[in-house]
């Protein structure tokens, strides 16, 4: 058993004496035990929260308060894992942002708000006491905002402070019905500054520009966390796992994952892709021991038989388990999940069998889960939750880039502060690699080389229309000047960008010292690469044997614009169309594309070194300052066009975004 | 004199020549920039140091040679304007005459040569 003091000054202590102690200060009362350790704050008034009979305290009456410096003495389960842990206080990320809400005139959510205050040392501002019932689902909307979301909006809106976490403390309701639905509170008071609309897509979601949340993500969403148990004890226990992650600080355990749920059809088979995904993509980054089920069969779903020596478990698997599925571990557990229906539906019930209960019965630090049933684009997604915890991020922030859907019944329980680091984990890449960086480069360097080209066919058009007038005087007067003019640019389109080309093929070189034509024509067709007819002229100026096959052929181009964020307030996806014209006007619009219509062309910047077909469906905000490229053929070499591109979403069209190309193949 | 569709003809592709230099400059000067979003292995530093500060080089002297305009430019310009100045005192004098409107890109660059335009004679972007 571990103790952890904490001092309160008399400003946090006057507002305690408004009742709020009295049911423990009535109790006046020794309890058993031994406080031989607490009893030493002189002149103190000491009382304890029992957890398992194994903690003491004594309390003295309300009146001695006054004035009085009080310690409280909070127990610790005696759980081997977290013995001695809380000796020293884990620093948080963000503790000066943080709002726990507790419930008025309730000794154990009070305490457990205490005792998170002490752990973080928050100021008494930072707790909230909420004027709600014990249900831990209320019947209705109203209801909620009565006993929770009225006042909790009023301390945001006037804290004084940014308040970027909301902590739930036990007894605070956990949600709330709507139909057959019900929302869960951590989900609406994420959103509490704004109107509730539910099941509204959640603008974070897995946004590909994003590993933690920024200002003005804090603007959108507001990170809050749930933690609630059948007995206080166990609610510390989840609270005393989330510092023992803290304090151990790497992830030390297996990674658990099925990947195949219970359910068939096309959600459940996105959702499946997307864990294999993650399995064969994202996982390995983590570089922690992993265990996996695996699909032999289509129709048969296999489960996790058991965790043991684990820190994660993602999974598809049977809705109910029992706490022999957890065998023992040594490591540190940190996230639990369960894709499944309605796992989160309480996690009050002693004999409780859905996950999240389960998991914090067993030492995980934090999970999440569904108050009532929902489908599976609802589940949880673990590309950006692990993206987000390899960057840094908290769980809390985390959960809030993973979770699709907001003012929905998903919710997360405990420490939303908590973060873990992964050994030799790697940062999944953030940045571009040298061989697309290179591919860029050439696109833009093709361009230019594009531009210079028709700056000289333009030369010689001056020259044509001059000659053409047939007017002696015109000629007499400007054809030598049109002469000059074209003597000057003649075959020079390639003398700036050749500056810079052999520098790209020495960056994607295997020794950059020494490129070669061999090295850059490998990297060529490693990448799938072609280049613009003009740029393949660079390099074969500098005796590069570009092969024809590794030229575009005549007439190729592409266009490449980045996805805007134009509805930065909710996730949507959006489609696209593009024009392309030979007038800046677009009177004379050659081609025309429509993503929804047609997806043929249309390409995505899916990961960030790998473009991607559009799905029909279009691309999600999650993928906003990502590339979104069409192209075609049969254009003309040195040609001029316009192109135009939009972005559109739930029937509305944003606004062109107009460049300028030139053909360069 | 010189009939207004070869004068529009020659002005138009004029203030295109300049309007592509300034293209092609802005495309070279994204290279550095795609260099900011790429992660550059240690060996391959100087190589991208290389592209940084050839690209300058590069962008400095298409700005230089064509976004500045040429003597060859300049000496187009200068002949086509002192053309229609001879028999009608002014640019804009001949461009209401012959009821023209020139590119934006065109009126800076005879702006440029000494022969300002009036705002009347320019065309509207296409908005």
């Amino acid at each position: 058993m571990s103790l952890f003091l904490t001092t309160l000054t008399d400003e946090e202590l006057d507002p305690l004496t408004d009742g709020e102690l009295d049911p423990l200060l009535d109790s006046g009362s020794e309890l058993e035990g031994t406080v031989a350790a607490v009893s030493s704050v002189a002149g103190a008034m000491l009382y304890a929260v029992p957890l398992g009979g194994t903690v003491t305290a004594h309390a003295t009456t309300a009146a001695s308060l006054a004035g009085a410096k009080v310690s409280l003495a909070a127990a610790v389960s005696a759980h081997s894992t977290f013995n001695g842990m809380l000796d020293t206080p884990v620093p948080a990320n963000e503790p000066g942002q943080v709002l726990v809400v507790y419930r008025s005139g309730d000794t154990d959510s009070h305490n457990l708000a205490l005792y998170y205050q002490s752990i973080y040392a928050l100021s008494h501002d930072q707790l909230l006491a909420v004027p709600c019932s014990t249900r831990e689902v209320l019947d209705t909307y109203a209801e909620f905002q009565t006993e929770v979301e009225d006042t909790v909006l009023e301390r945001v809106m006037g804290a004084g402070y940014d308040i970027h976490y909301i902590v739930v403390c036990p007894n605070v309701p956990g949600g709330f019905r709507d139909g057959e639905d019900v929302i869960s509170t951590t989900s609406r008071l994420s959103r509490v500054n704004f109107s509730f609309e539910k099941n509204l897509p959640n603008p974070l979601f897995d946004r590909r520009d994003l590993t933690s949340l920024d200002d003005d993500a804090f603007e959108q969403v507001l990170v809050c966390s749930r933690i609630d148990a059948p007995t206080l004890a166990t609610a510390m226990q989840m609270v005393n796992a989330g510092q023992s992650v803290l304090k151990q600080g790497t992830a030390n355990g297996t990674f658990f994952i099925d990947p195949y749920p219970a359910t068939a059809g096309p959600s459940a088979q996105t959702y499946t892709e997307e864990l294999v995904e993650f399995t064969g993509r994202t996982l390995p980054l983590l570089h922690v021991d992993t265990f996996s089920t695996v699909s032999a069969n289509p129709y048969e779903d296999l489960v996790l038989p058991f965790v043991e020596q684990d820190s994660f478990m993602w999974a598809c698997g049977a809705d109910r388990s029992d706490d022999s599925f957890f065998h023992w571990t040594g490591a540190i557990r940190v996230f639990l999940y369960n894709a499944d229906t309605d796992s989160a539906a309480t996690v009050r019930n002693e004999s409780g069998t859905r996950w999240p209960q389960l998991a914090i019965a067993n030492g995980y630090s934090n999970t999440a889960g569904s108050m009532s049933s929902v489908t599976e684009d609802h589940y949880l997604r673990p590309r950006p939750f692990f993206h987000a915890l390899m960057a840094g991020s908290t769980v809390g922030e985390a959960y809030l880039l993973a979770v699709p859907y907001l003012d929905s019944p998903e919710t997360v329980f405990g420490d939303p502060l908590v973060t873990v680091s992964f050994v030799g984990g790697e940062q999944p890449p953030v940045k571009l690699n040298v061989q697309t960086g290179a591919s860029f480069m050439l696109d833009e360097l093709g361009q230019a080389s594009a531009c210079m080209y028709r700056r000289e066919l333009l030369a010689q058009e001056i020259r044509q229309a001059i000659f053409a007038s047939g007017d002696i005087e015109t000629m007499t007067l400007l054809l030598y000047k049109a002469d000059d003019l074209k003597k000057t640019l003649e075959n020079r389109y390639t003398e700036e960008v050749r500056l810079v080309t052999p520098y790209v093929a020495a960056l994607v070189a295997p020794d950059p010292r020494k490129p070669t034509s061999d090295s850059f024509v490998s990297y060529l067709v490693s990448q799938g690469l072609k280049l613009p007819k003009l740029l393949a002229d660079v390099y074969r100026s500098y005796d590069f044997d570009i092969p024809e096959a590794r030229v575009e052929s005549s007439g190729t181009w592409h266009v490449d614009f980045t996805l805007e964020d134009l509805q930065p307030s909710v996730g949507v996806t959006y489609q696209f169309v593009l024009e392309l014209a030979t007038d800046e006007a677009f009177e004379n619009v050659v081609v025309t594309a429509n993503s929804q219509y047609d997806p043929t062309r249309w390409l995505y910047q899916k990961e960030i070194d790998e473009f991607t077909d559009i799905p029909s469906g279009g691309v999600p905000s999650s993928f906003i300052s990502r590339r979104i490229r069409y192209g075609g053929t049969g254009l003309t070499l040195g040609s001029v066009y316009y192109v135009r591109f939009a972005q559109r979403a739930q029937g509305h069209q944003f606004d062109w975004v107009t460049q300028t190309l030139v053909v360069a193949s | 004199m010189i009939d207004k569709t070869t004068y529009k003809t020659v002005a138009d592709k004029l203030g295109e020549m300049q309007t592509l230099a300034s293209l092609a400059e802005d495309h070279v000067q994204a290279v550095p920039m795609v260099l900011e979003d790429v992660q550059v292995p240690g060996a391959a530093t100087i190589a991208a140091n290389l592209i940084t500060r050839t690209t300058a080089t590069a962008a400095n002297s298409i700005e230089a040679k064509y976004v500045t305009p040429s003597p060859a430019m300049k000496a187009m310009v200068v002949a086509l304007q002192q053309f229609v100045t001879r028999d009608f005192g002014s640019v804009d004098d001949f461009l209401g005459a012959e009821d023209l409107l020139v590119t934006s890109a065109f009126a800076s660059l005879s702006d440029a040569c000494g022969f300002p335009i009036s705002p009347a004679y320019i065309a509207s972007p296409p908005s």
